[in-house]
């Protein structure tokens, strides 16, 4: 603490307040005895109970050296560019388009037999044959009939078109439609 | 006896393993100079224990913002200041009297023991300023501190604090001069 010269304060208060000037400054108010030897020793414990020593947590050693230049790296991997075939998802994605692709092609093959197979009952209905029945009634000559018969091809009784229970066809069923080999079913 | 200058205590605190013999010798160098300041401000002793060890305590925990172009001193009855204010502030708010009324019926209790009149009208007399008058009366008076470390430590123009140092003195001349 730096002490002024203290004549000059005293001149100030001797011009302000002579009465006051003259008095001796004394401290009368009364401290406990021993009270001062006891301050630094209750103040360093209370330093040590709030731990102020510690208030910095501890760091490895190296720790701070070393941080730049792992952020440096770091911001570094970030930033490389790498090419679009060397990405691992377009790999996944090229896989998974071949098998869809593959899939496709099986479904697609699966559904056409499936298609093929299930035209067979329904050319064989029983409409389609009373018309090749009846074109045959029409067109054939009764040798050919014959022929056919002595040969084990036909037998008769198939030639009748009440035996497969078609009695009437329907008006819509001409000699055009008859030939036509594509039916709209 | 060579005193320790605040700078080798400051550099002692910041030494690891070296800090408890640092804030213990910042203590020792300041705990009566800065125990007087308080006791003046708030009379009681257990009061100014108090305001004391808080003053260190935060003395010490804010040592890293302390700048080293100021004197250490300053900053310390700075912080002393503050905390006396604050005391005071929150002594009132919870008594609703009048700090100074108290501090009167303290004063004159106490100085009818001690018998010396003059003394006790000075005493008086300082407990009723107005807190700022007082701790300006105080620094000057007592503590003997050029207008400049006064004004570093109450934020106040050196102006001002000639002012309220001459209103001070001549009410306590006043006070002083009807006991006569």
């Amino acid at each position: 603490m730096t002490k002024h010269d203290n004549s000059d304060i005293r001149e100030e208060l001797e011009s302000l307040a002579p009465n006051l000037a003259r008095l001796p400054k004394t401290n009368r108010k009364s401290v406990p005895k021993g009270y001062f030897e006891d301050v630094e020793d209750q103040i360093v414990r209370q330093l040590n109970f709030l731990h102020l020593d510690q208030r910095k947590p501890s760091i490895p050693s190296g720790y701070m050296d070393s941080l730049e230049n792992r952020i440096v790296s770091l911001v570094q991997d970030e930033q490389k560019v790498i090419p679009l075939y060397k990405k691992p998802v377009v790999k996944y994605l090229a896989a998974a388009s071949i098998v869809l692709v593959l899939a496709f092609i099986g479904i697609n093959r699966w559904s056409e037999n499936n298609a093929t197979t299930s035209l067979s009952p329904i050319a064989s209905n029983s409409t389609e044959d009373a018309m090749y029945y009846l074109y045959l009634q029409d067109n054939i000559e009764d040798g050919d009939i014959e022929l056919l018969i002595e040969n084990g091809l036909v037998e008769e009784s198939d030639l009748s078109v009440a035996d497969i229970g078609v009695t009437e066809l329907p008006d819509s069923f001409t000699d055009e439609t008859m030939f036509n080999s594509e039916f709209e079913f | 006896m060579t005193t320790i200058t605040d700078n080798e205590i400051l550099h002692l605190i910041l030494q690891a393993g070296e800090q408890n013999k640092g804030y213990r010798l910042l203590v020792s160098k300041y705990k009566e100079k800065l125990y007087w300041h308080i006791r003046r401000m708030v009379n009681d002793h257990e009061d100014a224990d108090d305001v004391l060890q808080n003053t260190f305590i935060k003395v010490i925990k804010n040592l890293s913002q302390f700048q080293q172009q100021a004197a250490l001193y300053t900053w310390l009855y700075r912080i002393a200041t503050n905390e006396c204010l604050n005391f005071l502030k929150n002594k009132k708010n919870i008594n609703q009297e009048s700090i100074e009324n108290t501090a009167v019926f303290y004063m004159r209790a106490q100085d009818e023991t001690d018998g010396d009149l003059v003394l006790n009208k000075l005493n008086e007399a300082i407990s009723l300023l107005p807190e700022k008058q007082k701790l300006v009366f105080n620094l000057r008076y007592y503590d003997e501190m050029s207008y400049q470390d006064i004004a570093d430590i109450t934020d106040t123009s050196v102006g001002a604090l000639k002012a309220s140092y001459h209103h001070a003195a001549k009410k306590i001349e006043d006070h002083i001069k009807s006991s006569l």
